[in-house]
């Protein structure tokens, strides 16, 4: 009972527990999203996947996210424990608006993707003079 | 007074996968969005302390699915394991530390 107490206790403070009780699935990165105006910053952790193994793309209000995790080849060695995940990724996002697709940009660094995405200018509020 | 009643940001533990073979012990550490000078390792025999600082949030009101926070992870090692010799290497957010056995110890790790 008290080893269990623990074990969830260590679930809640870790990324693994983060996790496994919000990520939708199971090898997807998990993303951020974070909006101040018409200005919108996605980020999503990718560690150990190149740049060349990523595929964005863009459309109207969806993002679509996909990429390839390398794994070494083991070799003589034996895992003897795993707590990473693997395999290939492809997930599709919804934004909160239609996006222009000419103003966005993306970099990885540090196995951090981060992607700057600004609202289409028919989506943008237009002022009305009064006369 | 005041750093009393200020907040510690939250640490993580970041994923590991452990390996070992007759070459030694290998450790894979992810620890997304910590850069090279933000990590600290501190290997010591029988110990391994990693310590990744991450850049702060964006602005802008936020919906999280990781939570944004540094990382800190304590690891026990053999005494089989030379820890003099240790190598570590970090590349896309995935940090690699290899171990070799004592002397004669690798057909022990094998």
């Amino acid at each position: 009972m008290i080893d269990q107490l623990f074990d969830l206790q260590a679930k809640a403070t870790s990324h693994q527990g983060y996790q496994a009780w919000f990520t939708p699935q199971g090898q997807s990165p998990l993303v951020n999203l974070y909006q101040e105006g018409d200005q919108l910053t996605l980020t999503a952790e990718i560690p150990g996947v190149k740049k060349t193994d990523l595929t964005l793309e863009v459309k109207d209000n969806l993002l679509h996210l996909a990429g390839k995790r390398q794994r070494r080849s083991a070799g003589k060695e034996q895992l003897i424990h795993r707590e990473r995940g693997g395999g290939d990724f492809d997930r599709w996002l919804s934004l909160p608006f239609k996006v222009n697709p000419e103003t966005v940009s993306a970099q990885v660094q540090d196995g951090l993707l981060e992607i700057k995405l600004e609202k289409a200018a028919s989506e943008k509020a237009t002022s009305i003079t009064l006369h | 007074m005041n750093a009393c009643l200020t907040p510690s940001p939250k640490t993580y533990l970041p994923k590991a996968d452990q390996w070992l073979g007759p070459e030694g012990a290998r450790l894979l550490v992810e620890l997304p969005g910590v850069s090279r000078a933000g990590l600290t390792l501190e290997i010591t025999p029988g110990r391994l302390a990693l310590t990744g600082r991450v850049r702060r949030r964006p602005p802008g009101g936020a919906q999280e699915e990781y939570p944004i926070g540094d990382f800190y992870r304590v690891f026990t090692l053999s005494p089989l394991l030379n820890t003099a010799q240790a190598q570590a290497q970090f590349e896309d957010g995935v940090l690699e530390v290899r171990l070799p056995p004592k002397g004669d110890t690798a057909s022990c790790l094998a």
